[in-house]
């Protein structure tokens, strides 16, 4: 195996799953305020390719997920970890216990990472050449390594001059964050807790852009279960999603989406906590779903917003 | 090479990584620091990668999930 990456160790509770949950959504769903942004967009007419340990079959992803592709060594094309299926159930669940937040969208598997949480980088890289031939909008990744690897790299690269939104999980070691989410073109995102503080296990650095949940975050599981994970590995999905929301209604409204501009809509509106501006914990800060689905990209250039680096917007 | 050969294997990557079995299921720190769990990764990866046994490969590989996935 020419270099890897794996699933950040990430922390599973299958005994303490609640039975229900207030309005069939998980807390960060609901504190965040997503079920009131769906008379805006479900994700419609958006495409997220979940690049991970494949998603099993789940009541609750039927109709979401439209294509399962394996690039990983094990033989099975769908889920036997659960990692990828919870993701995934974040991103997209349309009904069950735990609704995700963009019901509409339509997720890829793509697998990586086999039954060991293991894989290889030159996987990575080809599964995200495949999502860019696919012409999905956006890349969700909860994996990778403390080495960069210039295949996967390369890969991202390719991802985001072709417009894709690449969101990846920073990790779960309270060090340096993770390759691929250190490289500049992606969406490096850290995890929060219900009182909106950083994690002890997110990684940290300059390469975080955004916080989002990831504790004790309730999702869909193997065997048509749903099981309670923590880590950035449940952040990212929430980012993706919420992403997905924006995408939708930007091409919607007949604007172009891409990663480019899906960072500047998220560093103008993102709501500033831990030091002021962006910071190593948070980045920008913790998303805001409204204020992002709201934000119109054509505001800035007509002066309306005025984005000055490093500061609050104003 | 013997199952005695592969468990060997195993438990000297355990050893070199500083992680006892006992920590694998239930007990291993949590938040996962890199001194702990990443170090383990890459000693078991190494030896996995070292043997192209298909039993060796097995059983790192139950070693690396129980790793990566840490009980609450």
């Amino acid at each position: 195996m020419s270099g890897y990456v794996h699933l950040p160790p990430y922390r599973v509770d299958l005994a303490n799953v609640p039975h229900s949950l207030a309005d069939g959504v998980d807390w960060g769903v609901a504190s965040y305020g997503i079920p009131s942004l769906w008379s805006q967009s479900k994700g419609g007419g958006v495409r997220v390719a979940v690049i991970d340990t494949g998603i099993s079959t789940h009541p609750a992803l039927e109709g979401v997920v439209v294509d399962h592709r394996n690039f990983s060594q094990d033989t099975e094309v769908f889920d036997t970890v659960g990692h990828g299926t919870h993701v995934a159930g974040v991103i997209g669940a349309k009904s069950g216990l735990a609704k995700g937040i963009a019901p509409e969208c339509r997720i890829l598997s793509l697998k990586v990472l086999g039954h060991s949480g293991m894989g290889s980088n030159d996987a990575v890289g080809t599964a995200l050449h495949h999502a860019i031939e696919a012409k999905v909008d956006i890349c969700c990744m909860s994996l990778g390594s403390a080495q960069p690897d210039d295949r996967v790299h390369e890969a991202v690269r390719a991802a985001y001059h072709a417009g894709v939104i690449v969101v990846c999980a920073a990790g779960n070691d309270g060090a340096a964050v993770n390759f691929p989410a250190a490289y500049k073109e992606t969406i490096g995102v850290g995890a929060v807790d219900k009182n909106g503080n950083a994690c002890e296990f997110s990684s940290r650095g300059k390469e975080i852009a955004v916080a989002a949940p990831g504790e004790s975050i309730t999702s869909c599981w193997l065997d048509g279960g749903y099981a309670t994970v923590s880590g950035t590995s449940m952040a990212a999905p929430f980012v993706a999603g919420t992403l997905a929301l924006y995408a939708s209604v930007q091409k919607r409204d007949g604007r172009k989406v891409d990663h480019a501009g899906a960072i500047k809509a998220l560093e103008q509106t993102c709501r500033d906590v831990g030091a002021t501006g962006r910071d190593n914990l948070y980045g920008w800060g913790l998303i805001d779903p409204h204020k992002l689905l709201n934000y119109s990209a054509s505001s800035a250039s007509q002066g309306v917003t005025i984005f000055i680096p490093g500061a609050k917007v104003l | 090479m013997t199952t005695y050969q592969i468990l060997s294997l195993c438990a000297l990557a355990l050893a070199v990584a500083g992680v006892y079995g006992s920590s694998l299921i239930g007990k291993v720190k949590w938040p996962a620091k890199k001194a702990s769990i990443l170090s383990s990764v890459e000693a078991i990866v190494a030896v996995r990668d070292a043997y192209p046994d298909d039993a060796v490969k097995t059983a790192c590989n139950s070693l690396l999930a129980a790793l990566l996935k840490v009980q609450a």
